[in-house]
């Protein structure tokens, strides 16, 4: 302990500050004590509004905001309470001291009370300090004395030095810790947070728990996981694709899926679309069963327990993504060809592409020589150079010299190019064919080779042949003849394929009658006589037949004058094919037409007979049945709204068990309509998904899933409906119509049609 | 002892008798007093949040003593009425003067449901368009970019359909911004009553489904094929193409006679034996007549008869311009027949139902026949398309160019004639829709059929206590031309479920008890009145909802002159939920309450209510009588002195 030299003045100022800083000490650890009393009353009244809310019906628990607003209210009540107890803490803070201080023996009090008595003159005490160990007696003493008699200046100079020497060696930190009240108050404050936040806790701990309940007791009987191993065929090269409770399998064609069920019901049934599938029971609850995808389709995985009874059910929708056959094309010339000579060379360009991978990529070629009913063929394959962009595209050129063909005028090559892919037993695809064909002066090329699928050469229109004569004939004086030959002769090819459409977009029926004209000239005069008691007949009347039969020979009279070259005399002959097509076609009913003699009724497949025994015959009232996609969906929907009606109210008929399995089933029954269609893909992925959130207490998001799942049933069931119900007019209304129809009528009201536009 | 303390007991125990004196006597003096006048507080529409009737009672209470009533409650004996919502009730004569009303600033919902229309009655095999008139909140013209109106359709809990549609800014809508009308899809699963729900809200973030407007509605399903009669009286390629297609509807049943030569004919069912006799009592609801330039003048009376009477509809189908006794049937002035050089299509006439877009081709054909006027109620179906067909605007004259399908009514019934003659030629649908043309337009055509006898209960959805008006309809003969027959309706409610005769509407309710599968239930039936009303064969009447919640059964039976009895019934649904549509009329609220010396506020005006009122009520402190014994207050004194005085006694040893 230090030794202080102080005068009787300053050792007043001393205590007296000491005092002071320990009374507003005390003040401020008094008042943060109140706050934290009310803040724990807050608590306290928070914690039983909860309370009161579990055993009370309709009580409720205090939220934040009101939690918060009791605790302001309460700490402020405390503090205001311990802020009124501390107004005489001055007073009392040299007891306080005394107390904490021991050392102190009295000697605070004493100044104290010797300071605000007053009692003290202003003694000029130099003396040196009193001992510390005079006797507390004494001491008290000598205060009384000086209390009740203000004549002893020099004890009191002595108190006041040695009580100033006394707390310039205590430390208020020490004797008035904070530490405690600080804790306490942050202990109120957690005890708040933790009773205002109670309520939520609770009900997340529920939500938890029974989400663990329930996830728990799923696997207790039910599924636990469906891992799933897609195999796909080994010639596609694809790697093993691994997942675990898909939602969906998507595979390719001849695809092997491995499915592992594991579940610890006492039996696994896995079912697809085809039935029922032989299941492996493995070690640890594990089921495993493997199956061939080769169309769209679902499995099923349900358990059983040791009694039989179902206890879970998951479906899984199959997609079979089919393995696309290769496409090739031939890119030059891309055309038809009317060669000069056999032994002209044609620069071949192909391509070809697979979605997975190429096998080849071919180019064959069929010759055709000979005429009339002696025609050879000659197949063969052109060499190509191939370049392979990658597996799945290929390009391939070559240099096709036709001399060692041996073609003569007349003889015509057939080409197309043919790819594979690595698929077994995957058919090959083949090009567009494209015919090259060495000029004769006097033939033509057989029907038969024109007819062609390609959109490009269907619209190519007999009025598109006469605009291309017109403007080779305009052009024709800037051209070489050579050029003009050519571009004849590309024409002549053009229209014996417009010819070729017509004769075989009646199905050949006119073949006979078109082929008659071998000479490409006018017609063969034994068959039109032929048909000539059909048109004296009346079967002919409406011209259809007959008119269709100018329009082809007028077209084969324009391929021969093309072929010589010959557009200005072709040019007419087109024109004439137009006329008589528009009669065959927009005039007259051919599809109505009488029947030539080839086409003749034979009687004995008809109802003949004599009039007198004809009778009225009678069958029975005709009612379609509802389509069975109808049908289905419509008890889907059906399902879904009992299943609806049971979330919402609940109903004994429907034990909210018993939820999940009917909407897999409901699933099921949708995906079997019809597995390929993506709509109702997804309705079955959104029941299975309402199913899940059933299992797992997810309410909200079944709720949700279920909406989702319903609309779309029903827009996928509207799509399939076949009308709309019209408004209903009343009884009424309806003969106020009619009455002022009649009315109207008789007064002769019209409304006069507005004028025709001038058709196009 | 004072001579105080001596007289206290005395005068202590005087002053409790006083008051007991006092309190017999009970003296009355005649006063000023201030009351709290009875006002009726009436809420308009079910929109109408209880919080928002809540705020006007708190608000009335200090100076008003409200007294609660729902829409249809009178309010005679009251001081004022104060209306609650945005619309009329429905008995405002009832409404007692000065009239005050309270609209909603924002319904929760953001939009109320003003109108719902939708056919009362469809097929299991048809789907129904309800179309659902919208309302914007007037806050809510102006809306924010992106802002939208979603309406949906609930078979109970079960979503069936959802549309979303964009809120118009009021710019670009115009004064009409705040309406929308949005339609939704049903589409039947099951045959018989179905209530359905429509709900509607402000889409968007924030959107909240338990705020949704809601209103209810019912529809009655049908499993019952219609019946169609197609007769040729000779072979025709139309008629025969219409007919496969009819015969591949699961809606009809197709009864046919072609008559392939006299006396000779192909027969599907059992036809009539002749056209002429068709009339009322045809058991066809459709009939469709091939080649009708063959018919006789007798078979075109029988149709018109089948047609006036019994309210059935006829479709010609012509495959060569008419003539004849069948142009009777049409009366049209002057056809027009032409021969295309290609194919035209036809189109739906905008309007028309007979398509749901104009530019689609319903009908293909390259010969077709119209008539050069159209009777004045006619109505075309199909049309040559146009050039403008192809956009989007068709304007609404153009309808009327080359009618080649057209309607117009006969009597009760619709004739439907087609000049499309060669259109079964283009039946392929990739070229035209022709199947599906027929197969519509004739089962539309039998789904609007008169029936014998029909009921209807409107609304179908009520809460208890609610009026519900039932209209019969009965199609016969005499109802239209016999004025001798006599006619008897009879028409009962009843529960078809186990209950008591207490769940019952009140009335002269008789008992009846029926066996059904083998169980017995308790069937309560309660007469129905129904008046005669100004058209022959309708009358009607209106029954209070009960008030125990369920579906109940209105059942009417006809009988008369040469008229077998004949039962139907239509059923209604008691729900203490159920909403109607309400539409907004704040215009006329506030005229009505502007004309009954009171004033139209909004609900952020409320605290201006009451000094409104008490202007409009006048003084409220007569001169009254007061009877100051008659308060309980007296107690208080008189126990008091008593007590004190036994006090002061006991303290002296006296007691």
């Amino acid at each position: 302990m230090s030794t202080h030299t102080v005068t009787g003045g300053s050792a007043r100022a001393a205590v007296a500050a000491f005092l002071d800083a320990a009374a507003s000490r005390m003040r401020r650890l008094t008042v943060l004590g109140g706050l934290t009393a009310g803040v724990g009353v807050a608590a306290a009244i928070v914690l039983g509004f909860y309370l009161a809310s579990l055993l009370v019906r309709g009580q409720h628990a205090l939220g934040p905001r009101s939690a918060a607003l009791v605790a302001v209210a309460t700490a402020i009540i405390g503090g205001a309470v311990a802020w009124i107890r501390t107004r005489d803490a001055r007073a009392g803070a040299a007891r306080q001291v005394e107390r904490r201080a021991p050392q102190c023996r009295n000697l605070l009090v004493t100044a104290d009370e010797l300071q605000r008595t007053n009692a003290m003159a202003t003694s000029p005490a130099t003396s040196p300090a009193t001992s510390p160990a005079t006797s507390p007696a004494t001491t008290n003493s000598s205060t009384t004395a000086a209390t009740g008699n203000a004549t002893a200046p020099g004890i009191a100079g002595l108190v006041m030095r040695q009580a100033a020497a006394i707390v310039a060696t205590l430390d208020l930190a020490a004797l008035f810790p904070a530490n405690r009240a600080l804790r306490n108050a942050g202990l109120s404050l957690v005890a708040l947070l933790a009773t205002v936040l109670l309520p939520t806790g609770v009900e997340q701990a529920r939500t938890v728990a029974t989400r663990v309940a329930a996830t728990a007791a799923r696997p207790r009987d039910g599924i636990r996981q469906v891992s799933v191993v897609i195999v796909p065929p080994a010639y596609s090269g694809r790697a093993e694709v691994r997942s675990t409770d898909p939602a969906r399998i998507d595979a390719l064609v001849n695809s092997r899926v491995r499915l592992s069920v594991q579940s610890t019901g006492a039996r696994v049934r896995i079912s697809s679309a085809d039935g029922e599938l032989a299941v492996r029971a493995g070690e640890n609850g594990t089921h495993q069963t493997t199956l061939e995808v080769n169309s769209d389709g679902f499995v099923v995985i349900e358990t059983f327990d040791a009694t039989g009874t179902p206890t879970a059910r998951r479906l899984i929708g199959v997609s079979a993504n089919a393995d696309i056959a290769p496409r090739v094309r031939i890119l030059a010339p891309a055309r038809d060809l009317v060669l000069r000579d056999g032994a002209q060379t044609i620069k071949l360009g192909v391509e070809a592409d697979d979605d997975m991978a190429l096998a080849s990529l071919r180019l064959r070629y069929t010759k055709v020589s000979g005429s009339g009913e002696r025609f050879t063929f000659d197949e063969g394959e052109v060499p190509l150079r191939v370049t392979r962009r990658s597996g799945r595209a290929w390009e391939a050129r070559a240099d096709w010299s036709l001399a060692s063909l041996g073609l003569v005028p007349g003889d015509m090559v057939v080409y197309r190019a043919v790819a594979t892919d690595r698929r077994p037993g995957g058919a090959p695809s083949e090009s567009e064919a494209f015919i090259a064909q060495l000029f004769a002066a006097e033939g033509d090329a057989a029907a038969g080779f024109a007819v062609d699928p390609d959109e490009e050469r269907q619209a190519l229109s007999q009025q598109m042949v006469i605009l291309k004569s017109e403007r080779l004939l305009a052009k024709q004086r800037t051209m070489t003849p050579e050029a003009f030959l050519d571009e004849a002769r590309n024409l002549a090819v053009e229209q014996r394929r417009v010819r070729a459409e017509f004769v075989f977009m009646m199905g050949g029926e006119l073949a006979e009658a078109v082929t008659a004209e071998n000479s490409m000239g006018d017609l063969d005069e034994s068959r039109e006589a032929e048909a000539e008691g059909d048109l004296s007949d009346g079967r002919m009347a409406n011209q259809g037949r007959a008119a269709l039969l100018a329009a082809i020979r007028a077209m084969s009279r324009a391929a021969t004058a093309l072929t010589e070259g010959d557009v200005a005399r072709a040019l007419p002959q087109e024109r004439t094919a137009v006329t008589q097509l528009e009669k065959a076609f927009a005039r007259s009913r051919y599809l109505l037409r009488a029947l030539t003699e080839r086409e003749a009724l034979d009687l004995t497949r008809r109802g003949s007979g004599a009039l007198t025994d004809a009778a009225r015959a009678v069958r029975p009232v005709a009612t379609a049945d509802r389509a069975a996609r109808t049908v289905a969906l419509r008890a889907a929907l059906d399902e879904l709204l009992l299943v609806g009606r049971a979330m919402a109210t609940g109903s004994a008929a429907t034990p909210a068990a018993a939820l999940p399995a009917r909407l897999s089933m409901a699933a099921e029954q949708v995906l079997r309509t019809d597995p390929s269609a993506p709509a109702l893909q997804a309705i079955a992925e959104g029941l299975n998904a309402t199913s899940r959130a059933i299992t797992d207490g997810r309410t909200g998001e079944a709720r949700a899933s279920l909406d989702r799942a319903s609309s779309r049933l029903a827009a996928a069931l509207r799509d399939e409906t076949i009308g709309r119900a019209p408004v209903q007019q009343s009884l009424g209304g309806r003969r106020m119509d009619g009455a002022l129809s009649d009315q109207l009528r008789a007064a002769g009201a019209m409304t006069p049609v507005a004028p025709r536009p001038r058709t196009p | 002892m004072s001579r105080v303390q001596a007289v206290l007991p005395t005068v202590l125990r005087t002053g409790a008798v006083l008051i007991a004196i006092a309190a017999v006597i009970d003296p009355s003096f005649m006063r000023e007093q201030r009351v709290r006048p009875e006002v009726a507080l009436v809420v308009t529409d079910a929109s109408v949040p209880a919080s928002m009737v809540s705020d006007v009672q708190d608000a009335l209470k200090k100076d008003f003593v409200t007294i609660a009533t729902n829409a249809n409650g009178a309010s005679g004996g009251a001081a004022a009425t104060v209306l609650v919502g945005s619309s009329l009730p429905q008995d405002i004569r009832a409404l007692a003067a000065p009239v005050f009303s309270v609209s909603p600033s924002r319904t929760r919902a953001g939009v109320r449901i003003a109108a719902v229309r939708h056919p009362s009655s469809l097929s299991l095999d048809a789907g129904a368009q309800i179309e659902v008139d919208v309302e914007l909140d007037s806050v809510s013209v102006s809306p924010a970019p992106g802002d939208s109106i979603v309406v949906m359709l609930r078979d109970g809990p079960v979503l069936l359909d959802r549309v979303a549609a964009a809120v118009a800014t009021a710019a670009a809508s115009g004064t009409r911004g705040r309406h929308r009308t949005l339609g939704l899809s049903f589409t039947p699963v099951r045959a018989g009553f179905v209530p359905l729900q429509v709900q509607a809200m402000r889409g968007g973030a924030g959107a909240d489904e338990s705020r949704a407007a809601r209103a209810d509605l019912a529809v009655v399903v049908r499993d019952a094929r219609s019946r169609v009669l197609f007769h040729d009286p000779r072979p025709s390629w139309m008629s025969t193409f219409v007919r496969r297609e009819l015969e591949r509807d699961p809606r009809v049943a197709v009864t046919s006679r072609v008559v392939t030569a006299p006396g000779i004919s192909a027969d599907a069912g059992r036809p009539p034996v002749e056209l002429a006799r068709l009339g009322p009592d045809s058991p066809f609801e459709v009939v469709v007549l091939g080649a009708p330039d063959a018919l006789t003048a007798n078979e075109t009376t029988g149709l018109e008869s089948f047609l006036r009477e019994r309210g059935g509809s006829v479709v010609l189908l012509l495959d060569q311009p008419l003539s004849g006794a069948g142009e009777r049937l049409t009366r049209s002035v002057g056809w027009t027949s032409r021969v295309e050089r290609e194919d035209v299509a036809l189109s739906a006439v905008p309007g028309s139902n007979a398509g749901s877009r104009a530019d689609t081709a319903m009908l293909r054909v390259t010969e077709w026949t119209a008539p050069r006027s159209l009777p004045a109620t006619a109505t075309a179906l199909l049309r040559r398309a146009t050039p403008a067909d192809r956009g989007t605007n068709v304007s609404a004259g153009s309808g009327d160019a080359d009618p080649i399908v057209w309607r117009m009514p006969v009597g009760a019934g619709t004739l439907v004639v087609s000049g499309a003659m060669d259109a079964w030629r283009f039946r392929d649908s990739t070229q035209s829709s022709f199947g599906a043309f027929w197969r519509n337009t004739v089962a539309a055509l039998a789904e609007s059929a008169v029936p014998a006898v029909s009921v209807t209960a409107r609304p179908a959805v009520v809460r208890p206590g609610e009026a519900v008006a039932v209209e019969v309809s009965v199609r016969d003969r005499w109802s239209v031309s016999d004025s001798s027959a006599t006619l008897v309706l009879r028409g009962t409610l009843q529960r078809p479920a186990t209950g008591s005769a207490k769940d019952v509407a009140q009335g002269s309710a008789s008992d009846s008890v029926m066996g059904s599968g083998g169980a017995r239930e308790l069937l309560t039936s309660t007469p129905l009145r129904l008046w005669p009303g100004a058209v022959p064969g309708i009358a009607s009447g209106t029954l209070r909802a009960p008030h125990a919640p369920g579906r109940y059964v209105v059942t009417v039976a006809a009988a008369g002159t040469g008229l077998d009895e004949t039962r139907t019934a239509t059923e209604f649904v008691v729900a203490d939920s159920a909403v109607a549509p309400a539409p907004s009329d704040e215009a006329s609220l506030q005229l009505w309450a502007r004309t009954h010396r009171g004033v139209a506020l909004r609900q952020a005006a409320l605290p201006d209510l009451p000094g409104a009122m008490l202007a409009a009520t006048g003084p409220s402190e007569p001169i009254l009588p007061w009877h100051p014994m008659r308060s309980s207050l007296w107690i208080v004194p008189f126990a008091g002195l008593l007590a004190a005085e036994w006090w002061i006694r006991r303290r002296r040893g006296l007691a």
